[in-house]
């Protein structure tokens, strides 16, 4: 496997965990009166001995951190594609859950605290609502968000017509994905504008002005990404046209995507920080003590609550409640894609590792891996060919591993052809079937020869 | 203007929105003629049923503090009737509050400082 392969990869998956370490880290300071996702009264906080809480949390994610900082740098020695690609995912979902093991543990921690004070009952149920500024703050507008959408559609169309000619459909479906999450980043912004003010102080201007400078941030933000994922759909467009595959230019350029990408988190988050510390002064508000609302003070269950989104009670941004179809929904969709990847993993470690297999059967040449993959008449073979050296291949749909080369690819001066082999071996046999050119070779060499020798006997 | 409401109070949430809007009115948050958020703006922002406000905005249209009319929504009126007296329903709860204080043993010197408070009269 390319080492630059690896690295690419690794720069994208690898800025998780410095910003969930980042992120949660900083849960030790209470801000609006939230600690660990609790919420507590300064005078509260004072009369609590929540040194030893601290000093748990901190060294349980200094111990995570250091521990997904350094676990990825033995993967590099691992040689095979769907190894490595399983233990990096693996790894990420292990590491997102390891950092919020600590703050789960001191969140229940310090309910349990409150709950032996009996402070609890005091306020429970009671929240806070901004009732001057109900549904009239909004960032959003069609208008700033017109011109990547439009531009994205233009780029969909572009490749719909381009590929529907040459019948690369796979090309046409990823380019369309790529173009259609431009409007889906529009579409999150107006959901996230429409979320209720933050209710931070008993001053209604205050409140007004922080949920302004708020949602401006989060509006700019998804504006940058609909630019962003606008000019990589393009991109990716330019060098699909360019020599008619994906492969060479997908990986450096969905890094610099990702990189662009968490740049911007990055800034937002920054200027996030920046806004909560100039009103801290001004952040009086009683905080909703809907403490039981909150499991692990991570997610929110709130079935009175007809918020679909609401504010996190943890780092920034915002979170579904569970309670409602959308929570719910999120909660599918989440399970349903960890499976996916898990099922992906294996599936990708099954082509890898199950040989292939080519031989000539009741007068059939039959080309299978997993399953049966060609079925090919060998009367009908023509131009049949012993070669050594493959031609350059980039691969439009299928399977590009450095054991197996399996689909749809396109050779510099022949065009699309069929390929069904180990590009290991040193001999392949090339051939004309109903119109169309296949490039075909067994596990081994001698296997390749065995299926050369009985096509020709036919 | 910040309205506090609870989810596990006896009272309805209807009750608790029309309570919080007079108290604005009175201590001044709510000015006389201003608007009020549409009933489908406010139900959003307390993350409620339309129903639930559109119940308070009627109650609180009949009890005279507020006038609504489909083209403008809902306003806090430019004056209000002078009774000088408390209705028949608000001072039957006076009355509970009364009773309550006194079985506390409030004194009549501390409740009347109580409501002076509420008044705006006093620290």
């Amino acid at each position: 496997m390319d080492i630059g392969i690896k690295i690419i990869m690794m720069v994208l998956m690898y800025p998780t965990v410095f910003i969930l370490y980042f992120v949660l880290k900083n849960e030790t300071v209470a801000t609006k009166n939230l600690y660990y996702g609790v919420s507590l009264t300064g005078e509260q906080r004072k009369s609590l001995k929540l040194q030893d809480i601290d000093a748990a949390y901190n060294r349980r994610m200094r111990n995570v951190f250091l521990l997904m900082l350094l676990t990825p740098l033995p993967a590099f020695l691992i040689p095979w594609f769907s190894i490595y690609i399983t233990f990096l995912l693996v790894w990420m979902f292990a590491g997102i859950i390891g950092f919020f093991v600590p703050f789960a543990r001191a969140n229940s921690k310090l309910k349990l605290l409150k709950q032996e004070k009996g402070w609890k009952a005091k306020q429970e149920g009671q929240f806070a609502a901004e009732i001057k500024s109900a549904g009239k703050i909004r960032k959003v507008k069609f208008l700033h968000f017109a011109p990547p959408c439009a531009l994205s559609l233009v780029l969909l169309i572009g490749a719909c017509i381009k590929f529907y000619g040459e019948r690369l459909w796979a090309l046409s479906l990823c380019i369309g994905s790529l173009a259609f999450v431009t409007p889906l980043f529009y579409a999150v912004a107006v959901w996230m504008d429409k979320m209720p003010t933050q209710v931070i102080s008993t001053d209604s201007e205050v409140n007004i002005n922080y949920a302004r400078a708020k949602k401006k941030l989060w509006k700019d933000l998804w504006l940058a990404c609909a630019w962003v994922n606008t000019f990589y759909t393009a991109g990716m467009l330019f060098a699909v046209s360019w020599d008619g595959s994906i492969g060479r230019l997908f990986l450096p350029a969905t890094a610099a995507y990702g990189i662009v990408t968490i740049a911007l988190c990055f800034r937002v988050l920054k200027k996030k920080s920046k806004l909560d510390h100039s009103y801290k002064d001004h952040m009086d508000a009683p905080v909703s003590e809907n403490d039981n609302n909150w499991i692990w003070g991570m997610f929110y269950y709130n079935p009175r609550d007809k918020h679909t989104m609401v504010e996190k009670r943890w780092g920034v941004g915002t979170t579904v409640n569970m309670a409602r179809p959308a929570g719910k929904a999120t909660i599918v969709l989440t399970i349903v894609t960890l499976l996916l990847s898990l099922y992906a993993c294996v599936w990708v470690m099954l082509l890898e590792f199950t040989p292939i297999q080519l031989s000539v059967e009741n007068g059939y040449l039959q080309a299978g891996q997993i399953k049966e993959d060609y079925s090919i008449p060998v009367r009908s073979i023509q131009n049949l060919e012993l070669v050594e050296e493959l031609p350059h291949l980039s691969k439009v749909n299928g399977t590009g591993m450095d054991n197996l080369l399996k689909g749809t690819f396109r050779v510099p001066e022949e065009g699309r052809c069929e390929v069904f082999l180990n590009p290991q071996n040193t001999l392949f046999i090339r051939f004309e079937y109903a119109g169309g050119t296949y490039y075909m070779s067994g596990y081994d060499d001698t296997e390749t020869m065995q299926v050369w020798e009985a096509c020709v006997k036919d | 203007m910040v309205i506090i409401l609870n989810d596990d109070s006896d009272v309805p949430v209807y009750l608790q929105i029309r309570n919080q809007i007079i108290i604005g009115i009175s201590d001044g948050r709510l000015a006389p003629g201003e608007k009020l958020p549409t009933v489908r703006a406010l139900a959003e922002e307390i993350g409620i049923n339309s129903m639930t406000v559109n119940k308070a905005y009627q109650l609180l249209k009949q009890e005279g503090y507020i006038l609504t009319d489909k083209r403008n929504g809902a306003r806090v009126r430019e004056s209000f009737e002078k009774r000088g007296s408390l209705s028949p329903e608000t001072g039957a709860q006076l009355q509970r509050i009364i009773s309550e204080a006194k079985i506390s043993g409030m004194t009549k010197e501390a409740f009347f400082k109580e409501c002076s408070r509420y008044f705006g009269e006093e620290e």
